[in-house]
C-alpha cells in the first residue's frame, strides 16, 4: 500500500508536518529518508524529539525509501530535498505524488511560491518526474489551497529563473 | 546586561517585544528573530549572527514551543553553544520577568528564576480563590 504522503521539506519534522498534515492524516509514523540523519544518533534524537508519542518516527537512508511501505497504517514519509527525492526515485522507488512543502530561499534558488524556491537543476528534475506521471502538488499546511507544480513547471507558469 | 533573543513562529517574537514594551517601559537588548520563510540554514545563521553580535555579552534564548523549526535551530544552538540557556514555552509574563531581574539575579540562577514566572503565570482563573 503506498503511503499517505510524500513531502519535500527541508525542515523535515517540524510544526506543520506535526500539528497540520499528521494530526489531518491521523499519521502511525513518520519515516524520515535522509542519509546524514539516518547515520547520526543525535540527529536522530534531535528529530524524533519533534514527534508526538502517539506517532511512531523512523529513519532510513535514501536509497531505504523504496521498501517504505503503509501496511495498513498512514504513513508520511519526508525527504529534506528533490535532489533527495531524485535519488530515492532513481534506486527504485515509484511515487504517485509528491508534497513540495517547503523549500526555502537558498542561492542559486528562484522564487515559485513563498515557500518554494527551485534552483534550474531541481526544475529540470522534478520536470522531468513529471513527465513520468509523478504528480507535484505543493501544499505547505493542509487547509491551505493545493498548487499544481507540474503544470506551473511544465507549461512554463512559474516565474523565469535568473530573472523576476 | 544580559541580552534576550526570541525565536518564534511569525511575529510572535516582535510583538512580545512591542507589548512587553507598554508594561514594562522601553528596554533594549531583546531581539525577535522568526522562521517565517527562512530554510533552517538560514534560521540558524540569523540566530548566530545576533549571538556574535553580542560578543561576551550573557544572553538567554526564548523559544516559542518544542518540536517546531525555531526549537530545532535552538537546539542546534545549544550543541554549539553550552554556556546559553534556551527556554521553551515564552510567554509575557517570563519575558518581563527576565526584564526584571536580568541586571539583578545572578546570570547562573537567571533562566531558572525566568522559567518560574513564566509557568506559575499559567493558572485557571477560580473566582473564590483570587
Amino acid at each position: 500500500m503506498p503511503v499517505s504522503l510524500v513531502r519535500i521539506d527541508d525542515r523535515l519534522i517540524h510544526g506543520q508536518v506535526v500539528l497540520g498534515w499528521a494530526r489531518v492524516l491521523k499519521a502511525d509514523r513518520i519515516v524520515v529518508a535522509n542519509d546524514r540523519i539516518s547515520a547520526n544518533e543525535w540527529e536522530r534524537r534531535l528529530y524524533a524529539a519533534s514527534v508526538p508519542p502517539h506517532v511512531g518516527v523512523t529513519f532510513v537512508p535514501v536509497d531505504g525509501a523504496k521498501s517504505v511501505s503503509s501496511e495498513g497504517q498512514s504513513v508520511i514519509l519526508l525527504f529534506e530535498s528533490v535532489s533527495d527525492l531524485h535519488d530515492a526515485v532513481r534506486s527504485g522507488a515509484r511515487f504517485e505524488e509528491v508534497n513540495i512543502g517547503g523549500l526555502h530561499y537558498r542561492e542559486g534558488a528562484n522564487e515559485v511560491l513563498p515557500y518554494v524556491y527551485l534552483s534550474d537543476e531541481e526544475r529540470a528534475v522534478l520536470k522531468g518526474l513529471s513527465e513520468t506521471g509523478v504528480r507535484l502538488v505543493a501544499r505547505d499546511i493542509p487547509g491551505n489551497p493545493a498548487v499544481d507544480l507540474s503544470a506551473l513547471l511544465i507549461h512554463g507558469g512559474a516565474r523565469p529563473s535568473g530573472g523576476i | 546586561m544580559v541580552a534576550g533573543i526570541i525565536v518564534t513562529h511569525g511575529r510572535l517574537g516582535e510583538e512580545l517585544i512591542e507589548t512587553a514594551k507598554r508594561v514594562y517601559g522601553e528596554f533594549e537588548g531583546c531581539f525577535a528573530v522568526s522562521n517565517e520563510g527562512k530554510s533552517p540554514g538560514a534560521l540558524h545563521d540569523e540566530i548566530d549572527a545576533v549571538v556574535k553580535s553580542l560578543g561576551d555579552g550573557h544572553c538567554v534564548v526564548f523559544v516559542d514551543f518544542v518540536g517546531g523549526s525555531c526549537c530545532h535551530a535552538c537546539t542546534r544552538l545549544k550543541l554549539e553553544r553550552a554556556d546559553i540557556p534556551v527556554v521553551t514555552g515564552v510567554n509575557l509574563p517570563m519575558l518581563l520577568a527576565f526584564l526584571n531581574k536580568r541586571d539583578s539575579v545572578p546570570f547562573g540562577r537567571l533562566p531558572e528564576e525566568v522559567l518560574d514566572r513564566g509557568v506559575g503565570s499559567i493558572h485557571l482563573v477560580d473566582p473564590e480563590r483570587v
